[in-house]
Protein backbone atom coordinates (compact mmCIF):
# COMPACT_ATOMS: atom_id res chain seq x y z
CA UNK A 1 0.00 0.00 0.00
CA UNK A 2 3.20 2.57 0.87
CA UNK A 3 4.53 1.55 -2.21
CA UNK A 4 1.32 2.47 -4.43
CA UNK A 5 0.53 5.81 -2.31
CA UNK A 6 4.89 6.72 -3.08
CA UNK A 7 4.44 6.06 -6.07
CA UNK A 8 1.15 8.02 -7.12
CA UNK A 9 3.01 10.64 -5.17
CA UNK A 10 5.77 10.34 -7.79
CA UNK A 11 3.70 10.74 -10.62
CA UNK A 12 1.87 13.66 -9.41
CA UNK A 13 5.24 15.42 -8.85
CA UNK A 14 6.40 14.64 -12.27
CA UNK A 15 3.07 15.76 -13.51
CA UNK A 16 3.51 19.01 -11.33
CA UNK A 17 7.06 19.82 -13.09
CA UNK A 18 6.40 19.02 -16.51
CA UNK A 19 3.31 21.11 -16.49
CA UNK A 20 5.24 24.30 -14.45
CA UNK A 21 7.81 23.27 -17.25
CA UNK A 22 5.53 23.67 -19.86
CA UNK A 23 3.95 27.07 -18.48
CA UNK A 24 7.09 27.99 -17.79
CA UNK A 25 8.47 27.65 -21.72
CA UNK A 26 5.29 28.55 -23.37
CA UNK A 27 5.72 32.06 -21.51
CA UNK A 28 9.35 32.14 -22.55
CA UNK A 29 8.23 31.69 -25.83
CA UNK A 30 5.62 34.16 -25.81
CA UNK A 31 8.10 37.03 -24.19
CA UNK A 32 10.15 35.83 -26.81
CA UNK A 33 7.59 36.37 -30.08
CA UNK A 34 6.52 39.91 -28.24
CA UNK A 35 10.21 41.08 -28.31
CA UNK A 36 10.66 40.35 -31.76
CA UNK A 37 7.14 41.34 -33.24
CA UNK A 38 8.59 44.76 -31.59
CA UNK A 39 11.50 44.28 -33.30
CA UNK A 40 10.08 44.12 -36.73
CA UNK A 41 7.96 46.99 -35.83
CA UNK A 42 10.93 49.10 -35.33
CA UNK A 43 12.73 48.01 -38.10
CA UNK A 44 9.98 48.93 -40.61
CA UNK A 45 9.86 52.21 -38.59
CA UNK A 46 13.53 52.56 -39.07
CA UNK A 47 13.14 51.93 -43.07
CA UNK A 48 10.08 54.29 -43.52
CA UNK A 49 11.91 56.54 -41.68
CA UNK A 50 15.02 56.52 -43.89
CA UNK A 51 14.03 56.14 -47.18
CA UNK A 52 11.73 58.31 -47.29
CA UNK A 53 13.89 60.88 -45.88
CA UNK A 54 16.55 59.91 -48.45
CA UNK A 55 14.24 60.66 -51.25
CA UNK A 56 12.77 63.78 -49.33
CA UNK A 57 15.25 66.72 -51.13
CA UNK A 58 15.08 65.04 -54.30
CA UNK A 59 11.27 64.85 -54.56
CA UNK A 60 11.10 68.58 -52.99
CA UNK A 61 14.04 69.58 -55.65
CA UNK A 62 12.08 67.91 -59.07
CA UNK A 63 8.44 67.94 -58.07
CA UNK A 64 6.88 69.41 -60.93
CA UNK A 65 8.51 66.95 -63.16
CA UNK A 66 7.47 63.82 -61.08
CA UNK A 67 4.31 65.08 -61.03
CA UNK A 68 4.57 65.15 -64.78
CA UNK A 69 5.59 61.52 -64.89
CA UNK A 70 2.05 60.66 -63.40
CA UNK A 71 -0.03 63.13 -64.98
CA UNK A 72 1.36 62.95 -68.79
CA UNK A 73 3.54 60.15 -68.99
CA UNK A 74 1.93 57.15 -67.14
CA UNK A 75 -1.36 57.85 -68.52
CA UNK A 76 -0.35 58.76 -72.17
CA UNK A 77 2.19 55.63 -72.48
CA UNK A 78 0.77 54.09 -75.46
CA UNK A 79 2.43 57.59 -77.12
CA UNK A 80 5.36 56.78 -76.23
CA UNK A 81 5.62 53.01 -76.29
CA UNK A 82 3.79 52.93 -80.04
CA UNK A 83 5.12 49.44 -81.45
CA UNK A 84 6.34 48.38 -78.35
CA UNK A 85 3.44 47.07 -76.09
CA UNK A 86 3.36 43.82 -77.69
CA UNK A 87 6.00 42.33 -75.26
CA UNK A 88 5.14 41.46 -71.60
CA UNK A 89 6.74 43.27 -69.80
CA UNK A 90 6.35 46.15 -72.13
CA UNK A 91 9.91 47.47 -72.91
CA UNK A 92 10.02 51.02 -74.19
CA UNK A 93 13.27 52.84 -75.08
CA UNK A 94 11.31 56.18 -75.45
CA UNK A 95 9.76 55.83 -72.49
CA UNK A 96 13.73 55.52 -70.78
CA UNK A 97 14.73 58.49 -72.32
CA UNK A 98 11.45 60.65 -70.90
CA UNK A 99 11.67 59.43 -67.85
CA UNK A 100 15.47 60.03 -67.41
CA UNK A 101 14.80 63.48 -68.79
CA UNK A 102 12.33 63.88 -65.37
CA UNK A 103 14.20 62.20 -62.97
CA UNK A 104 17.49 62.90 -63.68
CA UNK A 105 20.37 60.80 -61.71
CA UNK A 106 22.33 63.86 -61.31
CA UNK A 107 21.76 64.53 -58.03
CA UNK A 108 20.20 61.45 -57.47
CA UNK A 109 20.49 58.96 -53.76
CA UNK A 110 21.59 55.80 -53.06
CA UNK A 111 20.11 52.63 -54.81
CA UNK A 112 18.12 55.05 -57.43
CA UNK A 113 18.42 52.35 -60.05
CA UNK A 114 15.90 50.69 -58.66
CA UNK A 115 13.23 53.09 -57.86
CA UNK A 116 9.91 52.96 -60.00
CA UNK A 117 6.71 54.12 -59.72
CA UNK A 118 3.09 53.57 -59.20
CA UNK A 119 0.03 54.57 -60.70
CA UNK A 120 -3.32 53.69 -60.52
CA UNK A 121 -3.95 53.62 -63.56
CA UNK A 122 -5.72 50.65 -64.97
CA UNK A 123 -9.23 49.96 -66.13
CA UNK A 124 -10.25 46.44 -65.82
CA UNK A 125 -8.94 45.63 -62.14
CA UNK A 126 -9.49 47.52 -58.88
CA UNK A 127 -6.81 45.44 -57.39
CA UNK A 128 -4.15 46.11 -60.38
CA UNK A 129 -2.03 49.18 -60.93
CA UNK A 130 0.99 50.70 -63.60
CA UNK A 131 4.04 50.04 -62.75
CA UNK A 132 6.87 51.93 -64.71
CA UNK A 133 10.63 51.48 -64.24
CA UNK A 134 13.13 53.85 -64.73
CA UNK A 135 14.26 51.33 -67.17
CA UNK A 136 10.97 52.41 -69.16
CA UNK A 137 9.46 48.93 -68.56
CA UNK A 138 5.84 48.67 -67.74
CA UNK A 139 3.75 46.24 -66.07
CA UNK A 140 0.74 45.78 -64.76
CA UNK A 141 0.54 44.58 -60.86
CA UNK A 142 -1.30 43.36 -58.33
CA UNK A 143 -1.91 45.81 -55.18
CA UNK A 144 -2.99 44.82 -51.76
CA UNK A 145 -5.38 47.26 -49.61
CA UNK A 146 -2.74 48.93 -47.90
CA UNK A 147 -1.17 50.30 -51.69
CA UNK A 148 -4.88 50.70 -52.95
CA UNK A 149 -5.38 53.23 -49.95
CA UNK A 150 -2.20 54.87 -50.78
CA UNK A 151 -2.92 55.31 -53.96
CA UNK A 152 -6.11 56.63 -53.55
CA UNK A 153 -5.37 59.07 -51.06
CA UNK A 154 -6.82 57.45 -48.26
CA UNK A 155 -3.40 57.13 -45.87
CA UNK A 156 -0.71 59.35 -46.35
CA UNK A 157 2.32 58.00 -44.46
CA UNK A 158 4.45 56.27 -46.60
CA UNK A 159 4.57 52.02 -46.14
CA UNK A 160 6.82 49.31 -46.00
CA UNK A 161 6.22 46.21 -47.53
CA UNK A 162 6.75 43.27 -50.61
CA UNK A 163 4.31 45.02 -53.66
CA UNK A 164 5.57 43.89 -56.01
CA UNK A 165 2.50 41.18 -56.96
CA UNK A 166 3.37 41.11 -60.58
CA UNK A 167 0.81 39.34 -63.16
CA UNK A 168 3.65 38.91 -65.74
CA UNK A 169 7.09 39.19 -63.70
CA UNK A 170 7.18 37.46 -60.33
CA UNK A 171 10.79 38.70 -60.25
CA UNK A 172 11.83 40.55 -57.44
CA UNK A 173 9.61 38.97 -54.94
CA UNK A 174 11.76 38.85 -52.59
CA UNK A 175 12.55 42.18 -52.04
CA UNK A 176 10.86 44.88 -49.48
CA UNK A 177 10.00 48.25 -51.24
CA UNK A 178 8.96 51.68 -49.12
CA UNK A 179 5.53 53.21 -51.14
CA UNK A 180 6.46 57.66 -51.03
CA UNK A 181 3.11 58.81 -51.67
CA UNK A 182 3.30 62.00 -54.15
CA UNK A 183 0.52 64.85 -54.21
CA UNK A 184 -0.35 67.33 -56.89
CA UNK A 185 -0.24 70.79 -56.03
CA UNK A 186 -3.95 70.28 -54.45
CA UNK A 187 -3.27 67.82 -51.79
CA UNK A 188 -4.21 65.19 -53.99
CA UNK A 189 -2.27 61.90 -54.71
CA UNK A 190 -1.41 61.14 -58.15
CA UNK A 191 1.18 58.13 -57.36
CA UNK A 192 3.91 56.60 -55.41
CA UNK A 193 7.42 56.05 -55.78
CA UNK A 194 8.94 52.53 -54.79
CA UNK A 195 11.69 52.61 -53.21
CA UNK A 196 13.59 49.22 -53.22
CA UNK A 197 15.03 48.29 -49.54
CA UNK A 198 18.45 47.00 -50.96
CA UNK A 199 21.08 46.19 -47.94
CA UNK B 1 37.68 8.49 -23.75
CA UNK B 2 35.64 5.87 -21.97
CA UNK B 3 32.62 5.48 -23.86
CA UNK B 4 30.72 6.60 -20.65
CA UNK B 5 31.22 9.77 -20.78
CA UNK B 6 31.61 10.33 -24.61
CA UNK B 7 27.65 9.13 -24.25
CA UNK B 8 27.11 11.75 -21.21
CA UNK B 9 28.29 14.65 -23.32
CA UNK B 10 26.52 13.69 -26.62
CA UNK B 11 23.73 13.24 -24.68
CA UNK B 12 23.64 16.94 -23.39
CA UNK B 13 24.70 18.60 -26.46
CA UNK B 14 21.88 16.89 -28.14
CA UNK B 15 19.81 17.79 -24.88
CA UNK B 16 20.96 21.94 -24.93
CA UNK B 17 20.28 21.87 -28.59
CA UNK B 18 16.88 20.10 -29.09
CA UNK B 19 15.72 22.73 -26.39
CA UNK B 20 17.57 25.47 -28.33
CA UNK B 21 16.04 24.34 -31.96
CA UNK B 22 12.43 23.94 -30.14
CA UNK B 23 12.82 28.05 -29.64
CA UNK B 24 14.35 28.42 -32.97
CA UNK B 25 11.85 26.44 -34.66
CA UNK B 26 8.99 28.83 -33.13
CA UNK B 27 10.31 31.73 -33.96
CA UNK B 28 10.73 30.16 -37.64
CA UNK B 29 7.49 29.78 -38.12
CA UNK B 30 6.51 32.96 -36.47
CA UNK B 31 8.17 34.61 -38.92
CA UNK B 32 6.78 32.90 -41.83
CA UNK B 33 2.89 33.29 -40.18
CA UNK B 34 3.34 36.92 -39.09
CA UNK B 35 5.44 37.62 -42.39
CA UNK B 36 8.43 39.31 -40.43
CA UNK B 37 11.45 41.37 -41.70
CA UNK B 38 13.41 41.16 -38.58
CA UNK B 39 17.58 41.49 -39.93
CA UNK B 40 19.02 42.46 -42.92
CA UNK B 41 19.34 39.61 -45.66
CA UNK B 42 23.43 39.13 -44.74
CA UNK B 43 22.19 38.80 -41.45
CA UNK B 44 18.90 36.23 -42.33
CA UNK B 45 21.64 34.43 -44.47
CA UNK B 46 24.49 33.88 -41.13
CA UNK B 47 21.07 33.26 -38.89
CA UNK B 48 20.04 30.27 -40.99
CA UNK B 49 23.46 28.71 -41.67
CA UNK B 50 23.79 28.81 -37.05
CA UNK B 51 20.24 26.66 -37.38
CA UNK B 52 21.16 24.43 -39.82
CA UNK B 53 24.47 24.18 -37.90
CA UNK B 54 22.79 23.45 -34.86
CA UNK B 55 20.79 20.56 -37.07
CA UNK B 56 23.84 18.78 -38.18
CA UNK B 57 25.28 18.92 -34.49
CA UNK B 58 21.84 17.30 -33.14
CA UNK B 59 21.91 14.69 -35.86
CA UNK B 60 25.38 13.91 -35.23
CA UNK B 61 25.12 13.81 -31.54
CA UNK B 62 22.23 11.74 -31.39
CA UNK B 63 23.92 9.15 -34.16
CA UNK B 64 26.60 8.98 -31.97
CA UNK B 65 24.69 8.67 -28.28
CA UNK B 66 22.54 5.36 -30.41
CA UNK B 67 26.00 4.05 -31.29
CA UNK B 68 27.53 3.96 -27.97
CA UNK B 69 24.47 2.66 -26.27
CA UNK B 70 24.15 0.14 -28.81
CA UNK B 71 27.75 -1.03 -27.88
CA UNK B 72 27.38 -0.25 -24.23
CA UNK B 73 24.41 -3.08 -24.28
CA UNK B 74 26.41 -5.18 -26.17
CA UNK B 75 29.42 -5.02 -23.24
CA UNK B 76 27.07 -5.45 -20.86
CA UNK B 77 24.87 -8.32 -22.37
CA UNK B 78 28.27 -10.02 -23.21
CA UNK B 79 29.66 -9.56 -19.75
CA UNK B 80 25.88 -11.15 -18.22
CA UNK B 81 26.39 -14.01 -20.88
CA UNK B 82 29.81 -14.73 -19.12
Amino acid sequence: MQQIVKKITSNSISFVYGFAFLLLFSALVGLFIFGLQYQNKQRKIKLIEQYSQEIKPYIEKHNDDIIKIFTEVIPTMQTYCNGYLDSTPYNCPQLQKTVFKLFPNTDSFSNFSSTSFIKNETSNNINSATLMELSGELREININQEMLNLLEGKTNDPIIGNFYFAYYYPGNSDNIQVAIPIKNSSGETIGVILRNVIE
Amino acid sequence: MKKKLIEQITSSIAVILLFLMTFTGITFFADLFFNWDLFPPNVETFLGFIMISGLIIIISSVMINIMINISIIATNSEKNNK
